[in-house]
């Protein structure tokens, strides 16, 4: 039970991303690790949404901006913001 | 050198927040400023009833943080202030307050048109319309982007 918990990665979304998702997402990982990159693809075949792979889409993990090599841990939140748009 | 990055749900008096910063900005020679407003209509025509900032619970108030410091090592500038809304405002309502003060006024006017190219395009809120064609979410355009690459 505790190792499946670990492996569990907490999906957020903002933005437009927050209304086509509708919630957050909780992922298993492979215990050696996910990309974002492969996250991405994912997540965008599963919701029909293949902006999520544009790079306008930013991905922070623990609130640092992270790219597609970076590795998801079990225990990490992944938070896909969509295009950002101040002013 | 003084940086203030304001972020607040509360209206913003664009009149007020630029007597304050002249005020503080009395050693400078020069201070330039920045308004952006809600527009009445989309860029389409529709009109606009309302539009809404959504904002990051931590990542936006960095992110003004950042782009202020950034300004700050890229122009000889001696006081920044960034204020920006969110939540949701009707059209008029100021959405940022951006001022520069300097010794001399082209280093300030270059650093509003900085901060404000960064502002669209870094700043991490989304902006949405609500009006006659409904909701509708706003997302920098080419030519807001090109503005920003011109920094690069």
């Amino acid at each position: 039970m505790d190792s499946d918990r670990v492996q569990e990665v907490v999906l957020r979304f903002y933005g437009r991303l927050a209304e086509e998702v509708g919630c957050d997402l909780r992922v298993r990982t492979p215990a050696e690790g996910l990309t974002i990159g492969a996250l991405r693809r994912q997540l965008a075949e599963q919701y029909g949404l293949q902006h999520l792979c544009s790079p306008r889409v930013k991905v922070a993990v623990g609130d640092e901006f992270v790219g597609d090599d970076h590795l998801v841990r079990g225990g990490d939140d992944v938070e896909f913001l969509a295009p950002l748009s101040g002013g | 050198m003084a940086i203030l990055t304001i972020l607040s749900d509360q209206p913003i008096a664009a009149h007020d927040e630029l007597q304050r910063f002249v005020e503080s900005s009395q050693n400078d020679g020069a201070v330039a400023s920045f308004v952006g407003m809600v527009r009445p209509a989309s860029s389409g025509g529709a009109g606009v009833s309302s539009l809404i900032v959504e904002r990051h619970p931590r990542l936006t108030r960095r992110s003004l943080e950042d782009i202020a410091g950034d300004a700050d090592r890229r122009f000889d500038v001696s006081n920044i202030r960034i204020v920006h809304r969110w939540g949701a405002m009707a059209p008029g309502d100021t959405i940022v307050f951006v001022a520069a003060a300097a010794a001399h006024r082209r280093d300030a006017l270059r650093a509003v048109d900085y901060l404000i190219d960064r502002l669209k395009s870094d700043a991490v809120f989304w902006k949405r319309e609500e009006g006659d064609e409904g909701c509708l979410w706003i997302e920098p355009t080419d030519e807001d982007r090109a503005s920003a690459g011109r920094w690069d």
